[in-house]
């Protein structure tokens, strides 16, 4: 009896103990994480989106009237289809072509060219947004431009890239899938060197054609990363705003604006921060909407096989 | 056994030589494509100025005119802005990778009330965009008096919930024994974080940091809206200024910015491919 009180003290002192160096070590983060992300959420969710206030103007109580606005604000819809457009030409190639070149990648035998590969196709999204897209600006000109040069040599007449309604969205989802594709192809050719060589061999001495085997061995291992990569690939196509900032500033008009730079637009632009906080909270529950979904959805596809 | 190594070995030779012989070649034509972009604005670069828009573009460079190179860096405070960078770059990643390892072995070692709730309330700025709360934070940080400083650029990035949800991750996979074999031996709790979990850890702590990196010194949005006076610019933002070289139609010095711009970047990603690559592969990005 003695020794078991004894043992249940310590055991007392022990979790208190295992609670304060929990929090300790936590504490850091959980203060610099409160300060400039949690307090704002709040601020965000439950002030501002019900307040109308500028730089100069105090914080004023307004209600609904800023989620009112987005009804005759006649460019929210425009940047909401914007964005929507962005991710159907965006996300499939992210999606899709990344896996194609993830698994052609992971196929070639020789490590050497694997690596280099690797190099090659992960590289441009390591460089900095602001500087390449110069580079593309020049790319896309009118009179001077390698894109119009190619065409002319096909005899199509010169395209005005980003300076035309009808193309500068579709030049501006260019850039963005060549820029970030490597983000997907990163993580599907993690996926493809995690699925084990005995899986694969099984197959082809099952007399599975390289085909099959993609099919019905890599692809239902590799759904845990498709399932990664479309939730980012989405969720990151929702808060796009370097690459029309940078090529376009969302025009001409807004046809190529998106709803992160609309909220830029409002705030720093118009210093209607109340509006521009409602705007965020709504790009915030768009997010959550399609990352619930996502994980609602998973387990109708998603394989994951925890051996 | 004996039927299968004849064929394996038969699958290796001609025709397969001829697939993986076609593969290299296709791959490598879609990866020229890929680099075109550079290959278009080095080339360029280097030409003289006056010729920088003539057709058919440059895909080698047909003159060598490295005085762009140094005309741009005297024209331009390139030095000043690389600075701004790397200091602010720098300090980002080494305060929030300690602190973040630190909140990744309290959630995936340690056992304390209300573990849980901080988790979540953590992760939950994995789905905020940032576009969302931009207007609260610039409300704090102007508050603060923090408007036009550098630590406008560094604070609010201290907290990284992707890097703690990644090595919360790895660290959950380092075997409970090591932690119980350190315990037996007396070492304190920040003792076994530092000495035994931290030196396990290295590869996902390279790839955190390494994302962290590239994230950062991309980051635009930050300085367009925390940084007013031109020579508190880091490296993006001054990036923009060159454009202000286009009335001068000299294409070729602005390419020569852009080029040294890569630089920093290049060099972290062919240092860190490797790592990034196999931390990745052992942060078992499964779930």
């Amino acid at each position: 009896m003695g020794t078991k009180t004894v043992h249940t003290v310590s055991q007392k002192q022990r979790t208190i103990r295992e609670n304060v160096s929990g929090y300790l070590f936590i504490l850091p983060t959980v203060l610099f994480y409160t300060a400039f992300i949690g307090i704002p959420i709040f601020m965000t969710v439950f002030i501002l989106s019900f307040s109308d206030f500028s730089l100069l103007s105090p914080l004023e109580f307004v209600g609904l009237t800023n989620f009112f606005k987005l009804f005759t604000d006649p460019d929210f819809k425009i940047v909401v289809f914007n964005t929507l457009k962005f991710i159907c030409i965006i996300a499939p190639v992210h999606i899709i072509l990344g896996l194609v070149l993830a698994t052609l990648i992971d196929s070639v035998r020789s490590r050497f060219f694997q690596g280099f590969f690797r190099t090659v196709f992960y590289f441009p999204l390591v460089v900095t947004t602001a500087s390449i897209v110069l580079v593309w600006g020049y790319l896309y000109d009118y009179n001077f431009g390698v894109f119009n040069w190619i065409l002319s040599q096909f005899g199509i007449a010169p395209i005005r890239w980003l300076a035309d309604t009808k193309w500068s969205l579709l030049s501006v989802a260019l850039f963005s899938a060549w820029k970030f594709i490597g983000n997907a192809f990163l993580y599907y050719y993690i996926g493809l060197r995690n699925v084990p060589d005995v899986y694969l061999e099984a197959a082809s001495i099952d007399g599975a054609s390289k085909l099959q085997q993609f099919f019905h061995v890599k692809l239902p291992l590799l759904t845990p990363t498709l399932f990664f990569v479309i939730t980012t690939t989405l969720i990151n196509c929702f808060q796009m705003f370097d690459e029309p900032y940078f090529l376009t500033r969302g025009g001409p008009g807004v046809s190529s604006q998106t709803i992160a730079m609309h909220i830029y637009r409002k705030g720093f632009g118009e210093y209607h921060f109340g509006y521009a906080s409602t705007l965020g909270l709504i790009l915030f529950l768009i997010v959550l909407v399609v990352t619930i979904f996502m994980f609602a959805f998973q387990k109708k596809w998603v394989n994951y096989d925890s051996e | 056994m004996k039927k299968i190594k004849p064929n394996k070995i038969r699958n290796h030779s001609l025709s397969d030589q001829i697939g993986q012989t076609a593969l290299v070649v296709c791959l490598t034509v879609i990866g020229i494509l890929m680099l075109f972009p550079f290959f278009w604005a080095f080339s360029t670069s280097l030409r003289l100025p006056k010729d920088s828009f003539s057709l058919p573009p440059a895909f080698f460079p047909t003159e060598w005119r490295w005085e762009n190179y140094a005309y741009i860096f005297k024209a331009l405070p390139f030095g000043r802005y690389l600075i701004n960078s790397i200091v602010v770059v720098v300090s980002i990643v080494a305060v929030s990778l300690l602190f973040s390892s630190m909140a990744a072995f309290s959630f995936a070692k340690l056992h304390f009330k209300g573990q849980n709730i901080m988790f979540i309330y953590i992760i939950c700025g994995l789905m905020i965009p940032f576009q969302s709360i931009v207007v609260a934070q610039f409300l704090i940080v102007s508050r603060m008096n923090l408007i036009d400083t550098p630590l406008a650029l560094i604070l609010p990035y201290i907290a990284n919930p992707f890097g703690i949800f990644l090595l919360r991750q790895f660290m959950a996979g380092i075997p409970n024994s090591y932690y119980d074999a350190a315990v037996i031996d007396g070492c304190n709790k920040f003792r076994i974080y530092w000495n035994v979990i931290i030196p396990m850890s290295v590869p996902s702590l390279v790839v955190v940091a390494f994302i962290q990196f590239i994230a950062q010194w991309n980051n635009f949005f930050a300085p367009l809206i925390y940084i007013n006076s031109t020579e508190k610019f880091t490296l993006p933002m001054g990036m923009q200024t060159l454009k202000g070289f286009r009335s001068a139609g000299s294409l070729a010095y602005i390419l020569a910015g852009v080029m040294i711009s890569l630089v920093v970047p290049s060099v972290v990603y062919i240092i860190g491919q490797k790592h990034l690559i196999k931390g990745t592969l052992l942060s078992g990005l499964k779930s």
